[in-house]
């Protein structure tokens, strides 16, 4: 590098990016920032300073509160299903088999579709009157009667958590399925013939080059997870009994159907703090990973 | 007593067949070298005296023992791989000593054995550090480590030395040699390097087409190949190979450039000489070839000449202070039993000299 202190050159070229991010980033934030400490509603006045009222009200609501534990089921749920379903995946692609190209480009699919298109068809799936899901149970007998699945507090997450695997899981199986294909396969032959069975191969072998990936799976689907908002708003809105009502689902209710911009505000930058805090926590493990990598 | 036995060893990959009918004999403490260029089947027969493949038929014993389909672990063989192929989030004692973790072997025995290895091949200082740290030819005795610390009946090496700088692995084949005399292992390894199976080897098995064309010491394979094949494969620079045509006056080579009159093979023929069989010297009894210096290259130690006759050259390695100009003529002088004759189409050794 020519010199540690940036030219005013370099600035001058930095400066276009500068102002967009300002724009779309900065602004917006900054603009949340004030709103969140006013009562604003989203119609009529603009409201007055009321300082950090919605902060201390928000958090102690019950609706933050069960929205919060509802958020974290659904993200921690799906996100541990998603990781070990996707490694089991990516190991069973990675054996020599008839038709596995076939079934590698399959498995991109679900992640392929968009939300709105998943939420829909398992909607369908475990529609009370005539989804798949209750015809199948009840044909195999494992159900006497049609259930609502969505319809009832005891199956609503479950199910919401189920879709939200089967759209996801095939990303981290694809980031893994790359990882496992970087092991060396003379390290594998190594292991076998120093006698490692299957479990110590993966412990010893595979997982130090499936680790790091994995990190990066993790950490976006986490925070994608936490953000959810369009598959629960289409397959329960938030339902029944406000069983699935996510934060971000809270934060539109709060800010366009309760119409308090101020309040909403407030719980949208504590989501977004939840969110910073996660991926810091992340970024920090995965650089631990990195340097024992190496 | 023989240790390990190869007999009719083929294997298919559907209708493509890489070995067709391999037959080995391996005394205990010898140095196999299987030679050959890529593709001609020396690494996947190691992989199969390893475990790794099975072949499509065919037996392998080590100590009369059948190993076909015995597990690579309980094969009590040992194998070093070209990439080294180590565990690069453990540590050098681990790495060492995972065969003994996984056999369930416990701590101490390891460690002493680990440590033990690991002075062996002056690695004992490393023992802490990951492989990562190391410089190719640390991580290559680690590598060998692995496989010495378990004690086998036969090490197995896929191409060890391919990896490293030209002057490390002259350093690392003398350090496999050394070793080699010093714990008298058995050993088979697979290269596409002549020299290396020629300074190693205690007996060459040069390979081809999945086929082992030949068999013997490393003088042997040198000084009397099978076939053209090996005699072109061996040797750099590589021998002269110069057609003959059966005249009157005897086989005449290289469009009548010399004769050899005692010479009468019954198919035609083409004859190889080795560049150093080559002398400026006359002597009693020789082949004389007369030409012109075309071109002149230095080694060092000596000088490879390229000189021409009639429409064909030949290479000699000549010594160093000898004064040469392009374009002079020369003399060159070969004894009659140090001229190869191969048939000129199955490209097999004929031996047409009378002794």
């Amino acid at each position: 590098m020519f010199s540690e202190r940036m030219s005013p050159r370099a600035l001058l070229l930095m400066l276009p990016l500068v102002l967009v991010m300002i724009a779309v980033i900065g602004w917006p934030l900054v603009d949340t920032i004030r709103l969140s400490m006013t009562d604003a509603r989203l119609a009529g006045t603009s409201g007055e300073f009321i300082g950090a009222d919605n902060y201390t009200k928000t958090v102690s609501s019950r609706n933050f509160q069960s929205a919060f534990w509802a958020t974290m089921r659904f993200s921690v749920w799906s996100v541990s299903i998603e990781l070990v379903l996707g490694v089991l995946v990516a190991l069973l692609l990675n054996q020599r088999f008839y038709g596995r190209t076939l079934l590698r480009a399959l498995m991109i699919l679900p992640w392929a579709l968009p939300t709105v298109v998943n939420a829909t068809l398992w909607r369908l799936i475990y529609n009370p009157e005539y989804g798949a899901l209750n015809a199948l149970l009840t044909q195999i007998g494992m159900l006497d009667a049609y259930r609502s699945w969505l319809g009832e507090p005891s199956s609503a997450m479950t199910a919401l958590i189920v879709a939200d695997v089967w759209k996801n899981f095939p990303l981290v199986a694809l980031i893994a399925l790359a990882a496992l294909q970087a092991v060396p396969k003379d390290i594998r032959a190594a292991a076998i013939s120093d006698g490692a069975n299957a479990w110590k191969r993966f412990r010893y072998v595979i997982m130090p080059y499936l680790i790091g990936p994995l990190m990066v799976a993790l950490v976006l689907r986490t925070i994608e997870a936490f953000k959810v908002f369009d598959l629960i708003w289409i397959m329960t809105r938030g339902g029944p009994a406000n069983s699935t009502r996510s934060l971000s689902i809270l934060v539109y209710q709060e800010a366009f159907a309760f119409q308090r911009v101020g309040s909403g505000a407030s719980l949208a930058l504590i989501i977004t703090l939840i969110i910073t805090v996660l991926a810091v926590a992340y970024l920090m493990i995965m650089r631990r990973f990195a340097g024992e990598a190496r | 007593m023989s240790t390990l036995e190869l007999r009719e060893i083929r294997k298919s990959y559907g209708t493509l067949e890489t070995l067709k009918g391999i037959n080995l004999n391996l005394e205990s403490g010898e140095f196999l070298v299987l030679l050959g260029a890529s593709g001609c089947g020396k690494s996947t027969l190691l992989s199969m005296i390893s475990g790794l493949s099975d072949p499509t038929s065919g037996d392998i014993t080590l100590n009369e023992r059948r190993l076909n389909g015995v597990h690579p672990k309980d094969r009590d063989i040992a194998m070093v791989f070209q990439s080294y192929a180590l565990y690069p989030n453990l540590s050098v004692a681990r790495n060492i000593g995972f065969g003994l973790e996984m056999r369930g072997i416990d701590r101490s025995t390891r460690e002493k054995a680990v440590l033990e290895a690991a002075k062996v091949l002056q690695v004992d200082h490393l023992l802490d550090r990951k492989p990562g740290d190391l410089s190719g030819g640390q991580r290559q005795r680690v590598a060998i480590g692995r496989a010495l610390v378990r004690k086998p009946k036969l090490f197995l090496f896929d191409e060890p030395l391919s990896n490293l700088d030209a002057k490390l692995r002259l350093e690392m084949r003398s350090e496999l040699k050394r070793l080699h005399q010093m714990l008298g292992v058995t050993v088979v390894y697979v290269t596409h390097d002549q020299i290396e199976a020629m300074t190693l080897a205690s007996r060459i098995a040069v390979m081809r087409g999945g086929c082992i064309e030949q068999l013997g010491t490393p003088e042997e394979i040198y000084n009397r190949p099978a076939s053209r094949f090996v005699a072109e494969f061996m040797g750099s620079p590589p021998i002269n190979i110069l057609a003959t045509q059966q005249t009157e006056r005897g086989l005449e080579i290289a469009s009548g450039a010399a004769v050899l009159k005692d010479l009468r093979p019954t198919d035609p023929v083409v004859v190889g000489i080795r560049p150093e069989a080559l002398k400026t010297q006359a002597f009693d009894g020789a082949i004389t070839l007369s030409g012109t210096v075309d071109l002149v290259e230095l080694t060092g130690p000596e000088q490879i000449v390229s000189v021409a006759l009639n429409d064909t050259r030949v290479t000699a390695t000549l010594p160093a202070d000898l004064p040469l100009a392009l374009g002079q003529d020369i003399d060159l002088f070969v004894e009659p039993n140090r001229i190869l004759t191969f048939d000129a189409n199955s490209g097999d050794r004929v031996e047409c000299l009378p002794h």
